[in-house]
């Protein structure tokens, strides 16, 4: 054991030293989100009656896809059955930048070798980011849990609603953990586990969608915390899962690391050509090399998605058809069949967002890395820029376009519309400018405040996402709400201004054009 | 002729000084050795030169231009190895080369054959997996492979074995003789006195000391070696004396 696991514990401590800002967030934002959800259910719904009316017109077919059936009808069922699915993707999210940070990442960065040169087993590094992972996601889910108590929700279902999300992220950490193993480079190690983390999020939705009860859901890390029902007579057994998976998942990787060599992989690395392809001759080929591969994922993940969802959007039509109290929202979406996609392109597109980042993301480590060769070079700095803008907004609206082109030949086929392919095709077009301006951001960031510019992008993106679910609940004011891009092209408002294009593309000149001279005029390379 | 003439040069990042009035004079045809301790500002010196910082004080012309405002044409004319030489993961080491040669415009498949035989580089090997060493042959070739009146190397040959070093010694040399201008960083004295032909010693953000080899050791206390190494320690046996 001590070849092994020598050191685990010194390890454990360095790693909870680092990030500690990341770590933070990942421990209080659960605790605070169960509580403003609670608050303001309290606040919405005074009395049980209040409850059972005005709940029932929350739901609407898109929160339907994304959280499943409300099981109880009470202040606590509702925070549950609304939180959970952004619960577990949170937690999911943070153990798996935390996992391939300390695994794959710290490998590729020579950190790996520093320590195992030290006086520490040859799992250690592997077996120490796992505990802390569990650790800070088991401290998360206690800090949610007192304040569920807190707020009087209810010991026993507040226990089965944590230890739920709790082993969900767990397993999804886990899941990294083995993932990292098998590849060489982090890029693509953390691809696999947020692709298989999307996977799992596309499953839940289509099986919501459909309303059927599939075996397979139980090896969903993201329908544990329904399955367990919280505040519906809970099913503490069905935590034996997680725990048989997690155990499994964590003895496969740690098998995995104990069987390679120290910064390999188990796929293979390949030799390439020894001369390079007459076409890699300027900047621009030369972001293709580097973007491409984010933008084929996306790409291809889209069509097939949109595609799907397309098809499948027959099922919720006749699922929500008969709810009399979506009419209002029903109505102003356009009428049934429409509702139900309209909003789930929305959601969709403004995915995308994220995309747009990644790229905007990859323009700035080209700088950090290669800059000094790069900008070495007889090139121009915006040269550099725009061989990346290509990307961060000809590709995202090559996604969209590709997406709204796909839903809507599922949607013909599936539901023998003729009309919906140009009608969704066009809504999906229509949002393209909103997803530019959050590019025109980035690049304001990166001419601005590039060592800054990852946390905030993402701040202002999730800031963005939580203006949207409160101004859906009425409780930020509409001049507040137009400086999130998406309140100018979401489909929620009955009518837009006719100028809302053009006050975008204005936006997106502004921030784009500010952040390049910026660029322009600062220290490179740093 | 002069390649390079910094006058006052001055940065400060925030709040800390990294150049505080630094003097450098680079003869064309020569080979200029620039020393000092890890964080004097060499490789801030470097980056002014190159256009990717901009300085807060004093002159800088490189070629007859100013390195700030005519970055991009003076990038014709010159090549650069960075001292930790980061290239990219998915392609490899021939494609890099052929890459930066196709970028900065002056490029031949003789000589590229020819560097890569001499540094000994298996040009179909993913930058990934190549060593640190590696990776700087990669950048070596690829300045070397081109035909420039400038090369600035920021401690190229930190990865590299004596063998390589011994290569990169000769290449250097070649260039010289060939009328060019090479601006070398090291931390390696014995390769600065072996290819130098004028030393310029930055510490703390300052010149301390520029002339020639001979100038230099001259400065160096008969009963000792006359070696660079010899002039180096001393000035921290100065520090030390003034601190005491």
């Amino acid at each position: 054991m001590k070849r092994y696991f020598h050191g685990t514990l010194s390890l454990m401590r360095l790693y909870l030293r680092q990030n500690r800002i990341f770590t933070l967030v990942w421990l209080l934002l659960p605790g605070v989100w169960v509580a403003i959800n609670t608050v303001s259910s309290l606040v919405l719904f005074p009395t049980q009656e209040a409850l059972v009316e005005m709940g029932v017109s929350l739901i609407d077919p898109l929160t339907e896809a994304m959280h499943g059936p409300l099981l109880d009808i009470s202040v606590a069922g509702f925070v549950t059955w609304r939180t959970k699915v952004f619960l577990v993707l949170l937690g999911g999210i943070f153990s798996i930048v935390y996992m391939i940070r300390h695994t794959r990442l710290a490998e590729e960065q020579g950190k790996r070798e520093l320590l195992g040169a030290n006086v520490t087993g040859s799992l250690a590094t592997l077996a120490a980011a796992l505990v802390d992972m569990v650790l800070i996601n088991a401290l998360a889910a206690v800090l949610a849990f007192l304040a569920m108590i807190a707020l009087g929700l209810g010991t026993v279902g507040s226990l089965a609603h944590c230890l739920g999300f709790f082993a969900a992220s767990c397993v999804l950490g886990i899941l990294a953990g083995t993932v990292a193993q098998f590849f060489v480079s982090t890029t693509a190690a953390r691809g696999m586990s947020f692709g298989l983390l999307g996977l799992l999020f596309g499953l839940h939705i289509l099986w919501n969608v459909s309303g059927l009860q599939n075996p397979l859901a139980f090896f969903n890390p993201l329908e544990w915390p329904l399955l367990i029902h919280p505040f519906a007579g809970e099913r503490f057994h069905l935590l034996l899962i997680p725990l048989a998976l997690g155990a499994a998942l964590m003895a496969l990787s740690l098998w995995l690391m104990a069987r390679r060599d120290v910064g390999a992989g188990l796929v293979p690395q390949r030799t390439g050509r020894a001369f390079a392809k007459p076409g890699l001759r300027n900047l621009s080929a030369l972001a293709w090399r580097t973007q491409k591969g984010l933008f084929l994922a996306w790409f291809c993940f889209y069509a097939v998605f949109s595609f799907a969802l397309g098809y499948a959007s027959y099922l919720m039509v006749s699922a929500v058809s008969s709810a009399e109290s979506l009419a209002g929202l029903i109505e102003r979406l356009g009428g049934v069949d429409q509702a139900f996609l309209s909003l789930m392109l929305y959601v969709l597109g403004m995915l995308i967002s994220v995309y747009v980042m990644m790229s905007a993301g990859i323009l700035r480590r080209e700088e950090e890395t290669k800059g000094e060769t790069l900008l070495s070079m007889p090139v121009r700095r915006e040269r550099l820029v725009l061989s990346h803008m290509v990307y961060i907004f000809g590709g995202s609206a090559a996604i969209m376009l590709m997406s709204g082109l796909c839903v809507g030949l599922g949607a013909v086929i599936g539901t023998e519309d003729k009309g919906a392919l140009v009608r969704l095709f066009f809504e999906m077009a229509g949002m393209i400018p909103a997803i530019w301006a959050i590019g025109g951001v980035a690049l304001l960031l990166f001419g601005a405040l590039p060592k800054w510019m990852t946390g905030i992008s993402y701040g202002l993106l999730t800031l963005f996402v939580l203006m949207e679910i409160l101004w859906e609940q009425q409780q930020i004011p509409e001049v507040l709400y137009a400086l999130s891009p998406f309140s100018w092209i979401t489909p929620l408002k009955a009518v837009q201004p006719a100028a809302a294009p053009l006050v975008l593309c204005i936006a997106i000149v502004l921030l784009t054009g500010t952040g390049i001279a910026l660029f322009r005029r600062r220290d490179a390379a740093l | 002729m002069t390649a390079i003439k910094i006058h006052g040069l001055t940065k400060r990042f925030g709040k800390t000084v990294a150049l505080n009035g630094v003097d450098i004079t680079v003869p064309q045809g020569s080979i200029y050795g620039f020393i000092g301790p890890n964080g004097a500002g060499k490789s801030t010196t470097i980056r002014i030169l190159l256009g990717l910082l901009n300085k807060n004080d004093g002159q800088v012309e490189l070629l007859g231009s100013d390195p700030w405002r005519d970055a991009v044409e003076l990038h014709k004319r010159l090549a650069y190895v960075p001292s930790d030489v980061q290239l990219w993961d998915n392609m490899t080491g021939g494609e890099v080369i052929d890459f930066l040669g196709r970028l900065r415009g002056s490029y031949s498949k003789e000589r590229r054959a020819q560097f890569i035989e001499r540094f000994d580089l298996d040009p179909t090997k993913k930058c990934k997996i190549y060593s640190r060493g590696n990776r700087q042959k990669v950048a070596l070739i690829s300045a070397f492979v081109s035909d420039v009146e400038l090369l600035v190397l920021d401690e190229p040959t930190s990865g590299l074995d004596p063998l390589m070093e011994d290569v990169f010694q000769q290449c250097v040399k070649e260039v010289r003789d060939a009328g060019k201008t090479v601006f070398l960083s090291s931390h390696i004295l014995s390769e600065v006195e072996a290819v130098c032909d004028q030393i310029g010693v930055i510490r703390a953000g300052k010149i301390i000391e520029e002339g020639s080899m001979e100038e230099l050791k001259a400065l160096i206390h008969q009963q000792e070696p006359p070696t660079l190494e010899a002039l180096f320690l001393n000035y921290y046996k100065r520090d030390a004396e003034r601190g005491a």
